[in-house]
């Protein structure tokens, strides 16, 4: 991949990878520096990104990983105080459907929030997001399964709330 | 409320303020961190060159107590050179490179990790090199099978206490599992949190090791280490040259009885269970005590330390041991009504007692080892091995159970000691267990009497 096709592919895919990544964790700020950083780690290692099958598939990868480590740390060394800094460094999503899915998606445990958000959000089919997660299809089967209906009984929890 | 299916689907980013790093700078960020990790492996080598030449037991518990020992004379029974025709490169990528040099192809995450190949009759080493890591295949042998072992018992310990040690760390050790037997080892060293690492395997066969490698960015390391399994699957095969019971033996070895008679069953009433074990008395209350019937068969402490492992089917069993304020040695004789049940029972003890190291609190890491035995003893045996680490230090206790079948039966041996100070090395884990298997031998002799062959 010359500087060329990697410019191309980060224009491209940047925007698309970001918005993945912040439907798995559900922080905005935070998918973006660790896009941004998967991009850096993309073209330290551009030969093996070569070789991959899925670019973008390593480039999401990479940020999810990013993130999780990065919230296991935080969330080992966080004090009650930082809870509430946390909190207040995620942007405020422009509806209210869009802030009860994001929501009902942070509930979810994570393995069913990323396999819904292959599946779902970066439309991939079960076979791709089986070999991206590294599991059996059978297993994201299921976890597609119980997270649609984990998902469907948070929202419907919303709603009676709201409503309420 | 919309369909939440509908939403996800059509799920975007609003509000997003997009402020993405221009692509020239991500590129010239990228090339620094790649000079920077360049840099930082080439130290990583000067490194692994220094430790590999240390003995392992002097690294590990840093007391220097652990003089290296003089190589044992080779035995005329192990192999000592690698065959000429022996297929290393096979199942790597190429071009491979050949040498009968060991370079370490990954960076040890922990001091002490590095393979010591320094007492190894032959060596060769075949390796792909990719744009980025590549493959190994490293296949050492040593004068004897116990050599082997303790080698790897050595680097299970090792791998096993830098997992504790790094766990939570940016550069950690995750130890995995590729469904082999307790005759290998597979582990990832993890460089950084962004997905880059090396798979690392380890296999024994008689009185040769192999190390296969792997590196990878962006695959998840069980999936890494399972493409080093399948890497190396035709070169692991291959290895039956160099064990005991060399190709020709069935993968299976439950020996038959000859004549297809059926198996021996009852305990001879002389039959020495105690023999080997201490004779000595602290008091009345401690020192020998059987051997005498049993009515339940022996349990084997399993992972969670609450949950016996006993056998079903055993025919008759014998019990007796050793106690003493400082440890008690217990061991039972037990009979099967076939060798396919006695082997049963052994494959079952060494998955329950296959356990990842626990944080048992106050600051002490359990940690189990497994370990083949010594395959003189019986036909085939196994130890499983408990000890702590206090703080990330060698702590005092252990617990070593050792099994070892002989046709259709099974004795069963396992030692706890608390009430000694001296902390527990990977050194005393090698003596313990080279204990272990010498107290052993005379019961494991009189065994004879249930093997296909007779005595």
């Amino acid at each position: 991949m010359d500087e060329r096709e990697f410019d191309d592919f980060y224009v491209a895919s940047f925007q698309r990878i970001t918005g993945q990544v912040y439907a798995m964790i559900g922080n905005r700020d935070e998918a973006q520096e660790c896009v941004q950083e998967a991009f850096v780690r993309a073209w330290a290692h551009r030969r093996k990104l070569d070789r991959a099958a899925h670019p973008e598939a390593w480039v999401r990868t990479t940020a999810y990983r990013l993130a999780v480590s990065r919230w296991r740390r935080t969330s080992r060394g966080r004090r009650p105080a930082d809870r509430a800094l946390g909190a207040a460094t995620e942007t405020a999503a422009p509806s209210e459907t869009h802030v009860a899915l994001v929501a009902a998606l942070k509930q979810l445990p994570e393995a069913q929030r990323q396999a819904l958000v292959l599946h779902h959000i970066a439309d991939l089919p079960v076979q791709d997001v089986a070999r991206e997660v590294g599991v059996p299809e059978g297993t994201i089967k299921a976890r597609l399964s119980r997270g649609r209906a984990a998902l469907a009984a948070l929202l419907a929890d919303e709603e009676g709330l709201s409503h309420a | 409320m919309p369909d939440p299916m509908d939403e996800l689907e059509n799920f975007t980013s609003p509000g997003l303020t997009m402020d993405p790093l221009p692509a020239a700078e991500v590129r010239r960020r990228g090339t620094r961190l790649r000079r920077r990790n360049t840099a930082l492996a080439a130290a990583g080598g000067v490194l692994a060159v220094a430790v590999i030449a240390t003995p392992f037991a002097v690294m590990a518990d840093h007391t220097g107590s652990s003089e290296p020992q003089p190589a044992p004379s080779p035995s005329a029974s192990w192999q000592q050179t690698i065959p000429a025709d022996f297929p290393l490169a096979e199942g790597l990528p190429t071009p491979v490179d050949t040498t009968s040099t060991y370079a370490s192809p990954v960076t040890d995450v922990c001091k002490g990790m590095a393979w010591d190949t320094a007492g190894t009759t032959d060596l060769r080493q075949a390796t792909y090199t990719a744009s980025e890591g590549g493959s190994t295949h490293t296949l050492a042998l040593y004068s004897t099978e116990r050599d082997a072992e303790r080698t790897l018992l050595s680097l299970q310990a090792a791998a096993q206490a830098c997992a504790v040690q790094t766990d939570g760390q940016d550069r950690t050790v995750e130890l995995l599992t590729t469904g082999q037997d307790g005759e290998s080892l597979t582990y990832a060293n993890h460089y950084s949190d962004g997905g880059d690492l090396d798979a690392v395997r380890f296999v024994r066969a008689g009185n040769a090791i192999l190390q296969a490698t792997r590196y990878s960015i962006g695959v998840p390391a069980q999936d890494t280490a399972d493409q080093v399994v399948q890497e190396s699957a035709t070169v692991v095969d291959s290895m039956c040259v160099f064990s005991a019971a060399g190709c020709d033996a069935p993968t299976n070895a439950v020996d038959p009885t000859p004549d297809g008679s059926p198996a021996v069953t009852t305990v001879p009433a002389d039959f020495p269970l105690l023999d080997g074990l201490p004779t000595t008395a602290a008091t009345k209350d401690f020192g020998r005590y059987g051997p005498k019937p049993e009515k339940g068969p022996l349990g084997v402490i399993g992972c969670t330390n609450d949950v016996s492992v006993a056998p079903s089917g055993t025919v008759e069993r014998l019990g007796g041991g050793w106690t003493d304020p400082a440890e008690a040695r217990v061991r039972q004789l037990m009979t099967f009504s076939s060798a396919d049940e006695a082997t049963t029972y052994l494959d079952m003890v060494s998955n329950e007692t296959s356990c990842n190291p626990q944080d048992v609190g106050d600051g002490v890491t359990e940690i189990h080892s497994g370990a083949g035995s010594d395959l003189g003893l019986g036909d085939e045996a196994l130890i499983a091995v408990t000890w702590y680490r206090h703080n990330g230090n060698p702590a005092p206790g252990f617990r070593i159970t050792e099994l070892v079948r002989v046709g259709n039966a099974v004795i069963v041996q396992t030692r706890t000691a608390d009430g000694y100070n001296d902390p527990v090395t990977s050194a005393y884990l090698e003596q313990i267990i080279g204990e272990s298997d010498q107290s052993l031998a005379g019961v494991v002799d009189a065994m004879c009497v249930f093997a296909a062959t007779g005595c």
